[in-house]
């Protein structure tokens, strides 16, 4: 067992290293942090942060919360809603649960790019 | 080599399947007794053993699936929209998750839980229940084929198809006269066919 973590030690003080001075180099991150002193800089605003269980909205509600965003699999409000929406204040209780995006979005391409024929008439809560 | 014959198959005790299960002995010279047939020719040639080789591999994996799951969740907190919530994120660490998933089946097989599967002292490629507590998942060594999974259930019911069946073959009569169907392209009232002379 010493002889594996021994060898896995060597192998990732060789591997993390070299990898991530490739991504730094060879990727956009250096060229962000020269540019705006940080490597993971996108055009879209930081929210503040969560709390852990109290709800906050942000402007398009995704994770409210810290256990209701990666503590939740809603796959009831799934089948009920299989589809997502754009809503800012009216929206399926699956878009603040991550784990259940993750599930939907990898399970059916439908699920984002809904053609406007599935839109309901009545509007989801 | 895997004492799985057809008499085997046949046999009325199906429940020997089970005790009769051994995993494929490795092409490069191990036995099942634990030793090597060629002396460790190889391991004094400095060849690691394969099942050092790919604990390093899942390891990595591993470690790159659970860290693209961490991204997520760590984008998802940072930017709290929900269309950071993408399971495209992922998808560079597809083949670790998909290992993992393997690896949690086979973990949930009968066969591995009765012990049959998982001695990893022969070298063996079904060897992961005598790997270190601390690697959990990542002791187990890929692939796992089908025909490894194919020793209880199955058999029960059936011989898996490993006994050719007779079927009934049908060979369809051919129509000779048709050609080409450039042949046939002629307007018959105008110009009158092949077919059509021939019927005068």
């Amino acid at each position: 067992m010493f002889s594996t973590i021994r060898t896995l030690a060597l192998y990732g003080t060789i591997f993390v290293p070299v990898v991530a001075a490739a991504c730094w180099t060879l990727g956009p991150y250096g060229s962000h942090y020269r540019q705006s002193g940080s490597a993971f800089v996108t055009n879209q605003p930081v929210s503040p942060l969560p709390h852990l269980i109290e709800k906050t909205n942000p402007t398009r509600p995704g994770l409210t919360s810290v256990v209701d965003g990666l503590l939740t699999f809603r796959y009831v409000d799934l089948l009920r809603h299989p589809r997502n929406t754009q809503g800012r204040r009216v929206y399926p209780r699956h878009r603040t649960s991550v784990w259940t995006q993750v599930y939907a979005r990898t399970h059916s391409i439908h699920f984002d790019a809904w053609p406007p024929a599935w839109a309901a008439r009545i509007p989801s809560s | 080599m895997r004492g799985h014959r057809r008499g085997q198959l046949a046999s009325p005790r199906p429940e020997s399947h089970a005790r009769d299960f051994r995993p494929c002995p490795p092409a490069d010279g191990a036995r099942s007794d634990g030793h090597r047939a060629d002396g460790g020719a190889r391991l004094a040639a400095g060849h690691a053993p394969a099942a050092r080789r790919a604990t390093l591999g899942s390891v990595l994996l591993t470690l790159a699936a659970l860290g693209y799951v961490g991204f997520v969740a760590a984008y998802a907190i940072q930017y709290r929209d929900f269309s950071v919530m993408k399971a495209i994120f992922m998808l560079a660490g597809l083949l670790g998750l998909v290992m993992l998933f393997i690896d949690g089946g086979r973990r949930g097989h009968p066969l591995h839980a009765a012990g049959s599967i998982g001695d990893g002292e022969d070298g063996g490629r079904l060897q992961g229940s005598r790997a270190p507590l601390f690697l959990g998942p990542l002791g187990s060594e890929l692939p796992y084929a089908p025909q490894h999974d194919a020793a209880v259930r199955p058999r029960l019911v059936g011989e898996h198809g490993d006994v050719l069946q007779l079927v009934a073959v049908r060979v369809a009569e051919e129509h000779r006269r048709g050609r080409h169907p450039g042949d046939d392209d002629r307007p018959k009232i105008v110009v009158p066919s092949r077919d059509f002379d021939a019927v005068k």
